[in-house]
């Protein structure tokens, strides 16, 4: 994987550097809910989209913005609005 | 669920889950004339699992700092990581990390990132690993840490299917031909995308496809464990095909790397 282009469709592995910021566990590997579509899969196959200042990760089915994630000058800013539920795997 | 607005950790020691650590270079290979690879030292590294990846951070001297992504190629048994590097023009981190840097030069990298594109010998297999280009990186860590696995290893059936544009192109073509001839060692089939292959070539000459999946893969009734690396058609080309013949989306795992247009 080599992330270069600010707007390329990567996904979220890409992410995952970010993810580990956020979320106590590994977050690529936590079964995700998309709350417009009820698809679930590893946040890993979520689309990400602007990796450069955050990460919006979405649905690969139905493009709902599932993990919105925003560096803020006050700190993480993180939209779960678009994930029914998230499982982290245990280890 | 939510908005959540969090306040960065305090600075000290535990407050953060993944550190950022000075790597240093420590050797360069040139793998293809696009491709290289950068051996590095990084002091404190805790470990990887075949497949993760890293983050590099570059920072300039005015203090603008640009952030990517990519696969360790090292399997987990050598200590130095081993990142295989592709240019791509316009890039803002790539074209430093393989025309500029050099042994000694420093740079910051956080990791080991990533537990769902993971691979290691007690997970069992079959293992089909499916390779675009630079994608090959990470499945390269695979297939290394199987033959550094000994017998373990070799119980575990594995091939990859490899896709290059041209036969230049191919990156750790000689390691591969001697992994692949070695005894235990996985079967490799190589196609080529964009180019005549050479005289003598003994592969295929055409995109990844259906029919190549089948025949080069494993059935589903065997429930090979597949990984897929590539750029994002390719990827999703690969993962669709091998629904399509029968394997369980859940076995197939898959990883993007962004080399769009400018590629």
């Amino acid at each position: 994987m080599s992330g270069e282009q600010a707007c390329s469709t990567l996904d979220g592995n890409a992410a995952g550097g970010l993810l580990r910021e956020v979320f106590a566990f590994d977050a690529t590997e936590a079964r995700t809910t998309c709350s417009g579509c009820a698809r679930t899969a590893p946040m890993a196959e979520l689309r990400l989209y602007a990796i450069e200042l955050g990460a919006i990760l979405r649905c690969p089915s139905c493009d709902e913005a599932v993990v919105r994630i925003a560096r803020t000058p006050r700190g993480l800013w993180l939209d779960l609005r678009g994930a029914a539920t998230v499982v982290a795997v245990s280890a | 669920m939510a908005v959540i607005e969090a306040a960065p950790p305090p600075a000290g020691a535990g407050a953060r889950r993944l550190a950022w650590r000075q790597a240093e270079v420590v050797e360069r290979v040139a793998e293809t004339h696009r491709a290289t690879t950068l051996v590095l030292d990084v002091p404190g590294w805790p470990g990887h699992l075949a497949g993760q990846h890293v983050d590099v951070r570059l920072t300039a001297d005015d203090g603008y700092q640009a952030q990517r992504s990519y696969s360790i190629a090292s399997p987990p048994e050598v200590p130095r990581l081993a990142l295989t590097i592709v240019r791509l023009e316009r890039g803002e981190v790539s074209p430093w990390l393989v025309d500029e840097a050099r042994p000694g030069d420093r740079f910051e990298l956080r990791g080991p990132i990533g537990g769902y594109f993971a691979w290691s010998v007690t997970a069992g297999g079959p293992l089909l690993l499916v390779a675009g280009g630079s994608g090959v990186a990470p499945l390269m860590a695979m297939l290394r840490h199987r033959a550094a696995s000994g017998e373990a290893g070799h119980a575990v059936p594995a091939r990859l299917l490899f896709s290059s544009r041209s036969f230049a192109d191919i990156i750790y073509r000689e390691e591969l031909e001697r992994l692949g001839s070695a005894p235990g060692g996985p079967a490799i089939v190589r196609t080529l995308t964009h180019e005549r292959p050479p005289p003598g070539w003994r592969g295929h000459a055409r995109l990844i496809d259906a029919p190549m999946l089948a025949e080069v893969g494993f059935p589903p009734a065997a429930a090979p464990k597949v990984f897929v690396c590539g750029p994002t058609p390719m990827v999703e080309a690969v993962a669709e095909a091998l629904v399509g013949l029968g394997h369980e989306p859940g076995r197939v795992k898959t990883e993007r790397f962004g080399a769009t247009g400018g590629e």
